[in-house]
């Protein structure tokens, strides 16, 4: 009975009277999310706390921008999403060497036949990744974060073992998608918080005008694959680098 | 609060009996407001004991919702649905027990949030232009040092000298936590750290300061290394002691480094004592001390340095190239510190060295002329020291968030002693004599110098918005004597001459200048950059002979014509501006510098002055274009001016080799280069195969060349000329490919064309050389166990024009191999192969072979892996003969020297750690 009274609370807690945009649930439309990489920070973990006042690297870090961000765009219907790259929103040339891997990935996800085709860079080459959609072990919690104007739920799960993801979703969008590759919740995924990769996706508009007609269709270039047969390519070549395959594993896999 | 009593209307209703153990969950979802069925509201359904999302559903168009097959347990249900107040309750569910949820009736609202803040730590592999190795994901043997690391890396080459190349580019320095480490030798760094003390390797591109603080690139870059050392090692000490000892003949080899840390500092100290060719200790100054360093100009590797070539005969600078017999006994301490939040950086660097050779040495020279020949025999022995000392002090500090200040401090300090025996004989090509020259030098210089330098940078709000002032000052002194004591007899001529004379000559330098560059960005991509500078150079050298006077014994009789008193100055003020852009699929960048210079040389023995005003450019133009993200071509185009050296057009009238001499030429104008460079790569991550080629073009115009005319006495005298017509290019690229798991190969290509003009007897020449040399690399490795690596490169050569008929036209070819093998777990072996072939052809009917083969045993005594005895031989069959032959379009020669031959060492090793350690993360 206690248990109950806290739920009961709790629904009170979180249903302070806010801002109503929607009076009834989105099925269509378009989001906008910011991709943001904290680039500073991100260099500054990579070095060691005491790595003395190195001048080439500190210069770096002091030069870094403190972010980058990119436009991606996620146009979704009740049943499939398409995530694709817009366009880059700082203007910052901080240059990384051979370019970011999977900075710029197209991932559409077909809710139907749960399956997915992703476009993903890796070093030189572009790769089509044909995959089931991925199954995630969310975790919900109580807290809450308006996003765009809408509430979110905050989810957390660990993926490929070690990585810790928190997603943060509404239920007021029906399709149950996500930025990149992340979906699973019962709602859209309007933020995704990476701390070991230093990322953060948010949506930063939601359009809700809807063009039934429209297709979701973007023409993937690319060598095809799959993200199984993909990071096995890599293992054989990059696994005997442990650190360095789990890093390109962890880029890969969002 | 009136929405409390309605969740109460939620009751536990459990009485449907299933076959299954599985339960199912039921229920609807209407309007509290008009009992409304409320479609597409969101039924979430998560475990209680961990929160995991177990499933979700949205209402059907009658408001109902169903889960079915769900395992006992205890759940909580959410349902929400825009603009209303949420629903919570918790469900335990039975086995084999449904559960109904009444109608649940929602109540219009929403809202709250809350922040959150997330710390975690993370590695990487790219930073920036960094490429990053993490040091523990590689293996290597307990006792290897930095230099076995770094083999083992991905584009990573080191040859038996040391010398590291990186994705085909060499590496330059090295750097330990990101400062230099005792000078800049790398092999300091490779062979004396522990590869389990590091933990990353990173490979980087080493720009100017200027190009790190707006990164435009400026083209003035090299490739360096940094390691970053282990948190564990960098609390307490570190370091390694070894020490061996070779009988008949005695070598010697010895060494200790140490690094100790505090928080916030850090202290290294490093010695040695060997006669095993391990001087390796170059404290960066060379060049400070050189005799007659005077007026050495340079700004950014901007300016032309306008430098004079000593007539002296020593000019060793303490390095050992493989020649000779070197004793050398150095050492060298650092300290760092962070001060006030780490704002003021303090490092601390003193170096000592004392550094002995002794040389024999024999040259036969064949020399053509166009009409006859002769031949030069000399024979030499050396006999050189060097003591050094040097200290650096650097403080950083951050005045603000945008200003920092560096300033820079060295002095140092230089004695050598030489001592030189030479015996030159000419003759003709019918062994008829020319000249018989015997000569001693006996030589003793000292050099003290002090340098400062103070950078100012200024950041503003604006980004790449950037103003860098600096300023530097300088001061050199150098003092020494020489004896000369020369018997030349000149056949032809019917001359006989003595010379004993002391020849005492002083120098002080002092120069200082200043520039200030400032960096504005015109819109997004575009950078503008404009820089003045101003430099002044005054030079005071003064050289004194004296005859030995028989009648007083004493060196008093002044030779007026090997005598002078310079005072050289020179005024520089130049400045120039570029522009820069930059955009996701190229960048381009060009600009020039302009250059204005006033040199005065004043003889106050002759009286003599010689004034020259040169107005120089430099223009520069860099395009890159990337293909993708892996794979970018470049382009460069530099052009330079070039003064002619003062030697040049009034050398410093010298007599110590009485077979050269060197005429000045007044009317020498300056000379113009251009050189047009272009790179292209790519690299391909899941194949690892990647290229690395560059081409290159470059031509002079008003070259400045020599002219050579023999004399009867078949003395070589040597005046300047401007001409055209030289050019040089080059194209050369590196491929690599794995061909399995453990084993990689890669091919490479070297190609060349030269055209050198001179003079030889008044008459122009031009020789054209062109060579081509292949390589082929192979490497396998089985794991902990065995590895071998084997290179391959033939060299073809050809040259036309000469007056040795198929001078050029050669052969060569080095095959080398090394491998490592673990018999036991304690127990390795190394070793290394090396052939050297050169083809006999017209002026060497003989072909030059010779092996060298070194080999290690290894054994690691103590479980701990700190304690490790080794044997190791070097050079096993005795083949080092220390020979070398020069074939020039004019000569051919041969020359033979001392060096290391066969020698074994039994060596103990010390790996020194410091228990009171944390492991780090």
């Amino acid at each position: 009975m206690q248990r109950l009274l806290f739920l009961i609370i709790m629904s009170h807690l979180i249903n302070l009277p806010g801002i109503a945009q929607n009076t009834q649930v989105v099925t269509c439309g378009t989001i906008k999310f910011e991709k943001k990489v904290s680039i500073k920070k991100k260099l500054i973990a990579s070095k060691d706390e005491e790595d003395d006042g190195s001048f080439w690297f500190e210069n770096m870090i002091k030069n870094a921008p403190d972010y980058s961000s990119d436009q991606f765009i996620l146009q979704f219907r009740q049943n499939e999403s398409l995530y694709s790259y817009d366009k880059k929103l700082d203007d910052s040339n901080f240059m990384t060497w051979g370019g970011e891997i999977a900075s710029k990935n197209i991932v559409y996800k077909d809710f139907n036949t749960s399956k997915m085709q992703s476009e993903k860079q890796f070093y030189d080459l572009n790769y089509v990744l044909k995959d089931s959609i991925k199954q995630f072990n969310w975790k919900l919690t109580r807290e809450f974060r308006n996003i765009a104007g809408f509430e979110c739920r905050r989810a957390t799960t660990i993926i490929n073992d070690s990585l810790y993801v928190i997603a943060f979703y509404t239920d007021d969008i029906q399709c149950s998608s996500g930025p990149e590759s992340f979906s699973g919740l019962p709602g859209m995924i309007l933020g995704v918080v990476m701390p070991r990769l230093y990322t953060t996706w948010f949506a930063t508009s939601v359009d809700t005008y809807c063009n039934e007609k429209a297709v979701l269709n973007k023409p993937l270039k690319g060598k095809n694959s799959n993200e199984g047969d993909l990071i096995g390519k890599i293992k054989e070549r990059y696994g005997k680098y442990k650190k360095w395959y789990q890093s390109l594993v962890w880029s890969l896999i969002i | 609060m009136l929405k409390c009593p309605l969740l109460f209307l939620t009751l536990f209703i459990c009485n449907l009996n299933v076959f299954s153990q599985n339960s199912r969950i039921d229920g609807f979802v209407a309007d509290e407001l008009n009992g409304y069925a409320i479609q597409n509201a969101t039924v979430t359904i998560m475990r209680t004991s961990d929160s995991l999302l177990v499933n979700y559903s949205r209402t059907k168009t009658d408001g109902s919702f169903s889960f079915k097959s769900l395992i006992p347990g205890h759940y909580d249900l959410f349902i929400s649905y825009p603009d209303y107040l949420g629903y919570a309750t918790d469900i335990e569910l039975e086995p084999g027990k449904d559960f109904l949820l009444d109608t649940v009736y929602l109540i219009k609202n929403s809202q709250l949030l809350k922040e959150i803040t997330i710390v975690d730590g993370s590695k990487i592999k790219f930073k920036g232009d960094t490429i990053q190795f993490l040091a523990d994901s590689f293996r290597v043997g307990e006792n290897a040092n930095v230099e076995d690391l770094l083999k083992k890396l991905s584009g990573i080459k080191v040859n038996s000298k040391g010398e590291i190349t990186a994705f085909g580019e060499k590496v330059e320095k090295v750097f330990v936590d990101g400062e230099e480490f005792f000078g800049s030798d790398p092999t300091i760094a490779t062979r004396n750290i522990q590869a389990k003390a590091v933990d990353k390797v990173q490979v980087f591109d080493k720009t100017s300061t200027m190009e790190e603080l707006t990164g435009i690139a400026d083209g003035e870059k090299f490739k360096a290394i940094n390691l970053t050392l282990k948190e564990e090692y960098k609390k307490g000490y570190f370091g390694k002691a070894s020490a061996g000892v070779g009988l008949d003949p005695v070598y010697y080899d010895g060494s200790l480094m140490l690094q100790g840390y505090t928080a916030k500092s850090k202290i290294s100290a490093y010695g040695i004592g060997s006669n095993t060719g391990t001087v390796s200790l170059d404290f960066n100054d060379y060049g400070k001390y050189m005799n007659s360093s005077a007026g050495s100009v340079s700004f950014d590797g901007n300016m032309t340095t306008i430098s004079f070539s000593s007539e002296d005969d020593f000019s060793w600078d303490g390095r050992y190239d493989g020649e000779g017999l070197p004793k050398s006994l150095a050492g060298g301490a650092s300290f760092s510190t962070k001060l006030a939040k780490d704002k003021i950086r303090i490092n601390a660097n003193y170096g000592y060295s004392d550094i002995q050779l002794k040389k024999n040495e024999k040259n036969i020279s064949t020399n053509y002329l166009p009409d006859d020949g002769f031949v030069k025999d000399d024979s030499q022995f050396t006999d050189s020291r060097i003591i050094k000392h040097s200290a650096l002090f650097k403080v950083e500090a951050d005045l603000d968030s945008l200003t920092t200040l560096i300033w820079n401090n060295g002095a140092s300090t230089r004695k050598t002693n030489n001592y030189k025996e030479v015996h030159t004989r000419q003759n003709d090509l019918e062994q008829n004599p020319i000249t018989e020259i015997n000569r001693t030098l006996t030589n003793k210089n000292t050099g003290n110098s002090i340098n400062s330098e103070l950078t100012l940078t200024r950041k503003f709000k604006k980004k790449h918005r950037l103003l860098v002032i600096n300023g530097s000052g300088n001061y050199s002194e150098n003092e020494g004597s020489s004896y000369l004591n020369s018997r030349n007899d000149y056949f032809t001529l019917n001359q006989f001459q003595q010379i004993n004379q002391l020849v005492d000559k002083g120098e002080t330098n002092f120069s200082y200048q200043a520039k200030a560059t400032y960096s504005e960005p015109l819109g997004k991509k575009w950078t503008g950059q404009i820089n003045v500078y101003t430099s002044n150079v005054a030079n005071h050298s003064n050289k004194l002979a004296n005859e030995f006077d028989e009648i007083t014994q004493q060196y008093s009789k002044f030779v007026d014509s090997l005598s002078n008193d310079f005072d050289y100055r020179i005024n520089s003020n130049g400045g120039g501006a570029s522009i820069n852009y930059k955009g996701e699929k190229y960048d381009f960048r060009f600009g020039t510098d302009v250059d204005y210079s006033n040199t005065i040389r004043k003889n106050k023995i002759d009286s003599s002055s010689i004034i020259d005003n040169a107005l120089r450019w430099i223009p520069r133009a860099n395009f890159t274009y990337k293909f993708n993200r892996a794979s970018r071509i470049s382009m460069n185009y530099y052009g330079s001016t070039r003064q002619p050296s003062i030697n040049q057009i009034q050398p410093v009238r010298d007599n110590s080799d009485p077979t050269v001499l060197i005429k000045g030429n007044p009317a020498l104008k300056q000379s113009y280069t251009q050189s047009i460079s272009m790179y292209y790569n790519f690299w391909k991550a899941l194949s690892d195969v990647g290229l690395w080629s560059y081409a290159n073009f470059s031509n002079t115009f008003n070259e400045i060349v020599s002219n050579t005319i023999i004399d009867e006495a078949r003395r070589s005298i040597t005046t300047f000329t401007n001409v055209n017509g030289g050019y040089n290019g080059n194209v050369g690229f590196n491929y690599n490919m794995p061909l399995g798991k453990n084993f990689e190969s890669g091919f490479g290509l070297g190609a060349g064309v030269y055209n050198k003009v001179s003079f030889l007897d008044g008459a122009r020449t031009a020789v054209l050389t062109t060579s081509i040399s292949p390589s082929i690399n192979l490497s396998y490795e089985r794991e902990e166990l065995f590895e071998i690596n084997i290179d391959f490169s033939p060299s073809f050569s050809n040259s036309n024009g000469g007056l040795v008929a198929n001078a050029g036209k050669y052969y060569s070819q080095t095959i080398g191999s090394n491998f490592k093998y673990k018999i036991t777990k304690s127990i390795e072996l190394t070793g290394d192969i090396n052939w050297l072939y050169q083809g006999a052809q017209s002026s060497f009917s003989q072909q030059f072979s010779q092996v060298l083969w070194n080999a290690n045993a290894l054994w690691t005594v103590d479980k701990a892996k700190n304690f490790i005895v080794q044997l190791s031989v070097r050079d096993i069959l005795n083949q080092n003969k220390g020979y070398e032959r020069n074939v020039s379009s004019f000569s051919t020669s041969e020359r033979q020297y001392d060096t290391i031959q066969r020698y074994g060492l039994l060596s103990l090793i010390y790996n020194i750690k410091s228990k009171s350690k944390v492991k780090g993360q």
